[in-house]
């Protein structure tokens, strides 16, 4: 365990055990780097509830930094990014280490961990951890080193990293950016299951690979980085709705872009889900 | 482990070899008294405690330094060819230096007597210049614009050292052109416990930080999303990393190449990667790797010192790097 994790890890189980989940919001948030270089529109909006959020937008769009700012890995031009009312940028980071697991485009390719060392990181003994790689479908990599994994292999070990930090939110920046189309699919399904029951985690993703997700159980809510706003869109509609309202002037979008519990209940929606999240804790 | 123990034998091994050997001829049984006697009056004493010690303990100290600190460039700037001389970090701690010895600042440390002000000085230098690859690092992403961003650090030092030269009384700068070919043999025995003190507290600060610097090979976000403070994890390699390289260019001059190469002869010889196992290794072989390099320096000429210590380690070390673009395959 990173020596300056637990007690984040503390810190979140206590607030997550009384309000029974982390609301993410964003509250006039602007995004950019200082006031003459602003990217992205500013946004209001908020995600909750267990399931695949999912980002997207035009390359450019500024979907990237968007979710940096979120996540706290950039500073706000403006505004500002709350999980369950705490201010993201006040957060030290063993704290947000408590509140989300973060995992990036690029499998890193130059460390030369091996997959038990990369997992040895995290809270747990090494039983916990080789479930976790069974898990993840990558059971008999132990002693690999990352660097010599393809990058498929690499972002389900980094998965699984993510998992053992036990955060009530996953976040994925464009996980599958430069997977092949099989690994892609397997990716895209292994967080679909990390996002419905039993696990029913809360699993922000940025990315362009909306075909996949069509009509997908686990499609929580789905919202389009557009220069004059985010728009939550229908997680219901087709593949073609989504992709046009990325460069379409007027997408059909959901009433409230604010609200983006109207875009699907699940039948995992009740407050009781969430305290599935964190048996270790 | 029977690396560490081949790797530990050849340090020691060598390290006997540099006292027993020199131009004064001094039998093992006279050289093994002195020591055991300690400090004191007479030539074989002095020669001993006072020439071949302090030369040995300065090998040791800067090559466990410079080989620690390469290594710990490496890893943060993810870049394999990164080092203290390549990154300009050496030229800074040369311009404190030539500030301090050729410009007459805090009185030329009173003839290069004070210590402490050189070691200081060249500290300072080495952590700005340090400070400034840390600023701008984010910005030049990819191996080679760094290593360019360094290349011209290392021109500015370059420029700026030979207007002082041009300037400088000829006591001051033969002793600095002596200086930059760089040394095992000029620190006093002070001095030379010093370097290996500092390369201990770098050991320690490796030690302590492995699983830190561990997640930070899986990319600055995850690191910072597993808890890590790399803000600050980023400002105490920069002051661990630029004390030990100050102090060692200081007391050496800019000793080339030990720093990048000695984590590439250890990722031959050494599979597992992470920080905590590597410590040792890459510390015991920039000893082992310095001892060597010294050795070239005093037992190929005779008596006299045949060949500079940055000829030497540029002979070895330039083929490294090399090597190291041939493969192109890394892993930190």
């Amino acid at each position: 365990m990173m020596p300056a994790g637990p007690e984040g890890l503390k810190a979140h189980a206590a607030v997550a055990g009384e309000e029974g989940g982390a609301v993410w919001q964003a509250i006039g948030l602007q995004c950019g780097y200082g006031r003459r270089h602003l990217v992205g529109p500013r946004v209001d909006a908020h995600w909750s509830g267990p399931g695949l959020h999912v980002l997207t937008g035009a390359n450019g769009s500024g979907k990237s930094t968007l979710l940096r700012t979120l996540t706290g890995g950039q500073p706000a031009v403006s505004g500002q990014a709350t999980i369950a009312g705490l201010r993201i940028d006040a957060l030290s980071p063993a704290v947000r280490a408590g509140w989300m697991a973060w995992v990036g485009s690029t499998p890193p390719r130059t460390s030369g961990l091996t997959v038990g060392q990369v997992l040895g990181l995290m809270p747990g003994d090494e039983s916990e951890h080789r479930a976790m790689l069974e898990q993840v479908g990558m059971a008999h990599w132990w002693s690999q080193r990352l660097g010599q994994l393809s990058d498929g292999q690499a972002q389900r070990v980094m998965l699984g990293r993510a998992l053992l930090q036990r955060t009530p939110w996953l976040v994925l920046d464009e996980p599958t950016a430069f997977l092949d189309a099989r690994s892609r699919t397997g990716f895209l399904q292994l967080l679909a299951q990390c996002a419905t029951p039993p696990r029913n985690l809360q699993v922000m993703l940025a990315t362009h690979d909306l075909h996949a997700l069509e009509g997908h159980a686990a499609l929580r809510s789905l919202s389009v980085v557009r220069p004059d706003g985010l728009w939550f869109l229908d997680v219901r509609a087709s593949v073609g709705v989504w992709e046009a309202a990325q460069d379409d002037a007027h997408p059909v979008r959901v009433d409230d872009p604010t609200a983006s519990d109207n875009t699907r209940q699940g039948p995992w929606d009740s407050p009781k889900a969430m305290n599935n999240l964190d048996p270790q804790l | 482990m029977m690396r560490s123990l081949l790797l530990a034998l050849g340090v020691l091994t060598l390290a006997g070899a540099h006292l027993l050997t020199g131009s004064l001829p001094l039998e093992p049984g006279e050289v093994l008294q002195a020591m055991a006697a300690g400090p004191g009056e007479g030539l074989t004493a002095s020669v001993v405690w006072e020439v071949r010690l302090p030369r040995v303990l300065t090998a040791l100290g800067a090559g466990a330094g410079l080989a620690m600190s390469g290594w710990l460039m490496q890893a943060w700037f993810f870049n394999p060819l990164a080092g203290p001389s390549v990154l300009g970090v050496s030229s800074g701690a040369s311009l404190g230096v030539a500030l301090m010895v050729l410009a007459g600042w805090g009185g030329g440390a009173a003839a290069w007597g004070g210590w402490p002000v050189a070691m200081v000085a060249a500290a300072a230098g080495a952590m700005s210049v340090l400070a400034l690859l840390l600023a701008v690092s984010r910005r030049l992403s990819g191996t080679v614009a760094l290593l360019v961003f360094g290349l011209m650090l290392g021109y500015t030092v370059g420029a700026v050292l030979s207007v002082l030269q041009a300037r400088a009384d000829a006591n001051a700068l033969q002793r600095f052109v002596l200086w930059g070919m760089g040394t095992f043999g000029a620190a006093p025995r002070t001095v030379a416990w010093g370097l290996l003190g500092g390369a201990g507290l770098l050991a320690i600060w490796i030690g302590a930080n492995r699983r830190q610097l561990d997640a930070w090979s899986l990319g600055p976000l995850v690191a910072s999303s597993m808890g890590v403070n790399t803000a600050r994890l980023g400002w105490q390699l920069l002051a661990v990393t630029g004390v030990v390289t100050g102090g060692v260019t200081a007391a050496c001059g800019p000793v080339a190449f030990l720093g990048l190469a000695t984590p590439h002869v250890v990722r031959i010889f050494w599979k597992d990667r992470a920080h905590g196992a590597g410590v040792w290794p890459v510390a015991g072989m920039g000893m082992l790797l310095a001892l060597l390099a010294d050795g070239g320096v005093r037992w190929t000429g005779g008596d006299q010192e045949a060949l500079p210590l940055n000829a030497v380690l540029a002979l070895g070390g330039a083929p490294m790097v090399v090597w190291v673009l041939w493969k192109r395959t890394w892993e930190a």
